[in-house]
This record gives structure tokens, sequence and C-alpha cells, in this order.
């Protein structure tokens, strides 16, 4: 299994590479004309929040590449003719995304110690409170989780629509299937988060963490205001691992439909 | 070794196959004959696991067949199954990873009969030469079903040539049951054993090919001429 695993991840990772390449090319292109800015305006915040949302839109990384990935496999026969389980090809298209996602932000992360060292005065660092450094980090490494989250949700509809196109009368109508379905989910979702007794299930196992990087003081007419005050957030364990069951079960879900829906 | 025990499949409304059933057996080559839209490849993609029947039963060796098939079936579909920044070398490795009865020594020696190196491109390849490389794919792995669907198509008469010489050198005719999906069956009619008749998903029947040919006078090309025109 290792070595099918192996296969998998390589083959998949050199599918992909001009897409990376692609991805790289976008960070460059968007650090660049912030450049640009920067000079044509001699406003250095302007490079340092062309950083920030550079960071932010790795949020979408990992589900567009692995939508991207999936779409290649759907024009050839190849991807279903094999006798590993849905799992592991599944498993394999997210590692493939996951590494080609953490060369990308680390390359970002890089950029943006480039660009913080080259416009070291820009007032846009000083909006966030508490080390720049460490509030960077548990900003990349909360990006990664939700882009995860998002990854496992596009596998799902992905074999979700793949495995209505044989099915007689919903084949034709996919799409308006697909959007129902995530008109009623989000719906489900608003009404089951906004409950009182989610609030309650959730408000077991509650640690508190520091959470400066969430907070950036927005400075308004000498009148200073902020997003996301608390020094301190509270961290729910059981919301969390409530996030970690919704994951897997997405992810054996999308497998079990591949294996048994998806016709090629 | 493969049975087809009253199996229907249904694309939407439109019939793909109509309570077929038929027994395959283990060391025989069979065509699987019927014009474009008769079910010839829906045939074989039951057999492979990669669609399940609306009704009825596909067994491939004592089991129900599904995805997992792949591991006792060799399937070479029509379509262009390579990625495209692949090298052929890329396509054997992965190739050797996922399935356990590949040789890469086979495949080697199969890539020197049909000229092809190592090295290039998939990309930069002349339909013909994707068309040997799939064979050769095909052929590398030792499991005891090989199905060919369209192995021809589009395909000019040197590569035809390479293909069947390939079939004939490379295809263990004791254990491995060969289906060929065809409707261009000059170059394959010395090889089969036994041909089936498909028409719009109907089952017209299976025959033998030294009967037809002892019994009715006739070639398989004759035999088809005459069967699809009725």
């Amino acid at each position: 299994m290792i070595q099918a695993y192996k296969g998998l991840l390589t083959k998949d990772i050199k599918v992909m590479k001009n897409y990376y390449f692609l991805g790289m090319g976008l960070i460059l292109l968007a650090v660049v004309g912030g450049g640009l800015l920067t000079k044509y305006f001699k406003e250095p915040n302007i490079m340092a929040a062309v950083m920030l949302m550079v960071l932010f839109a790795h949020i979408m990384y990992i589900p567009l590449f692995i939508l991207a990935s999936l779409n290649i496999e759907a024009k050839t026969q190849t991807w279903l003719h094999n006798p590993n389980s849905a799992a592991l090809l599944l498993l394999s298209k997210l590692g493939s995304a996951l590494v080609a996602y953490l060369f990308s932000i680390c390359f970002t992360l890089l950029l943006a110690a480039a660009v913080y060292f080259l416009y070291p005065s820009a007032e846009f660092y000083t909006l966030i409170q508490g080390s720049l450094l460490t509030n960077t980090l548990y900003m990349s490494i909360a990006i990664t989780f939700v882009t995860i989250y998002f990854a496992v949700w596009i596998l799902f509809y992905w074999s979700f629509f793949h495995s209505l196109k044989n099915v007689s009368v919903a084949g034709a109508l996919r799409w308006p299937i697909l959007i129902l379905f995530w008109i009623i989910q989000t719906i489900a979702g608003n009404y089951i988060t906004s409950s009182k007794w989610f609030e309650k299930i959730i408000s077991i196992g509650v640690i508190e963490a520091d959470a400066k990087w969430l907070s950036i003081d927005l400075e308004v007419n000498q009148s200073s205001a902020s997003i996301g005050m608390n020094p301190t957030v509270e961290i729910s364990l059981v919301h969390g691992l409530i996030y970690t069951l919704l994951v897997i079960f997405l992810f054996y879900l999308s497998a079990w439909l591949i294996e048994k829906k998806v016709e090629v | 070794m493969i049975d087809f025990r009253s199996v229907s499949k249904k694309y939407g409304r439109h019939n793909g196959l109509s309570n077929i059933s038929f027994s395959l057996e283990q060391g025989k080559i069979y065509g699987l004959l019927g014009p474009n839209g008769s079910g010839k490849s829906t045939a074989l993609k039951l057999i492979a696991g990669l669609v399940s029947p609306t009704s009825g039963q596909v067994i491939v060796k004592g089991k129900e067949a599904n995805r997992k098939a792949a591991a006792d079936v060799i399937y070479l579909t029509e379509v262009d199954i390579f990625y495209p920044s692949f090298k052929i070398k890329d396509m054997i490795d992965y190739y050797d990873s996922q399935f356990q009865d590949f040789s890469v020594i086979k495949a080697r020696e199969l890539l020197d009969f049909m000229n092809l190196e190592e090295d290039r491109k998939i990309k930069n390849l002349s339909k013909g030469n994707r068309g040997r490389l799939k064979l050769v794919l095909a052929l590398s792995r030792q499991a005891s079903v090989l199905l060919l669907d369209e192995p021809f198509s589009g395909l000019d008469p040197m590569v035809r040539d390479s293909i069947v010489k390939g079939l004939l050198s490379y295809i263990d005719f004791e254990k491995q049951t060969v289906i060929i999906a065809t409707h261009e069956i000059d170059e394959i009619e010395p090889l089969l054993d036994d041909v089936i008749a498909l028409s719009d998903g109907e089952f017209l029947g299976m025959f033998n090919v030294e009967e037809l040919r002892e019994k009715e006078g006739l070639s398989i090309i004759e035999w088809m001429r005459r069967t699809f025109k009725e």
C-alpha cells in the first residue's frame, strides 16, 4: 500500500507541476504589481497589504488545486482503473495538494519577510498586535486548517456531481441539484451552529488562548477601533472535534461515492 | 471465468445493454462485435468494474465485478489514457506502483519490440505510438483477463500490424482470457476463438469462429455483414 501511495503521490505531483508553477507565477505577479504600485504611490503599506492578501488567498489553494487535479483525471479512464481503494486515490490528491501548498505558503512567507525588510516603515505592521512573526505563523496555521476543510468539501461535491452522471433525470440536472444541495447544506449548517444546544455542546472543553494575531487595530481619525479586540480567544475542543469528524466523514463519503457510484 | 447474468445497463433513459447473459471461458480469445453504440464498450466496462449493472450480475473469477476487479482485469480503453506531461518512463513507473502483476522487465522488452524510447514525452508521440504504448502497458501485466476496447481505432495498417504481432507474442494463450471489442476485425480474425455479437444493446449470440467457417462457409466479416444487416 505504501508503494501504491508513493506511486500515486508522485504521479499527482508530476501531473500538477504546471499548475504549481502557475500558482507561483501568480504570487510573483501580485508581488511585482504591489511593488510597482508601492513605488508609484510611494506608499509601503500597499506592498504589506498585498502580501497579507496573497497569504489569505491560500485559503483557496488546496481546494482549487484538487479541483484541477480531479478534472484532469475525469478526462482519462486511467485513474479509476486501479485496484487500490478510492480513499487511497483521494488521499494522494490531498497529499499532493498539501505538498504544493506548503511550498507555496513558505515561498509567500519568505517574500513577506523580504518585503518587511525592504519596507520596514509601513504603518500596516503596527496594526497587528503582538509579534509580527508569531502572528503570521498563527495566521498561516489557521489558513492551513481552513484550506484543508474547504478541500474536503470540494472532494465531496466533485464526487457527488460525478455520481449523479448516470442517474436518470438527475443526470441532466446535476448543476441545479448541486446548487440546491449547497443551499440546503448552508441553511442547515447555519441553523445548527446558531442553535442553543449546539452552543451548549461547543462550550464543553473550552480553553483560552492568546489571540493577538486575530486582532488588527484600525485607526480612524485619531480615535482607535479594532477588529477582534479580545487579547484571548476561546477555543472549543468539542468544536474542533466536530469539524475533524465532519472532515473525516466527508472524506470517506467521497471515497464511497467514487467506489460505488462514479462511473467512467 | 466471466459470467453475464441477465445484465442490463441503462444510461439515463437509454438502454446500454438489455438483459444479456453469456459465459466466457479461460484461455480463449473473444471478439466482441457490433456496430457503434451496440454496447461493446459498456460490456467491457462492466467486466472492468468501471460501471455497475442497472440489474443483473457480472461475475469475474467468482466475484461480482467492481472497481477492485482492476487487480484481475487489464483494461485497454479506446480513449487517450495518458497524462500529457508524462514521459513513457513515468507511465511505466506509475503502472508498476499500482499493479502488483506489472513487470517492468516485460514493459522494457515490449518497448523495444514496439520501437518506443522510455525518455520520450507522451505529448510528442504520434497517435500510432500512443496506441502502441497503451498495448505495452496492458501486455506488461499478467492479469488473467485482458480487455481491449477498439485497439485499432484510427490507427494505420503498420501500427495495426505491430499491435497484432504484440498480441501474438505476449499474450499467455493458456492463462489469459482476451476480449477484443472492435468493428474492424480484418487484422484479428485469425486470432479469435469465438465471437459475441451485440446490436443496440441486445445479445445476438456467441459463435465459434471455426464452426462459422466450416459449417456456414463464412468469414467473420461476411458473417458480420449478414448478421448486422438483418
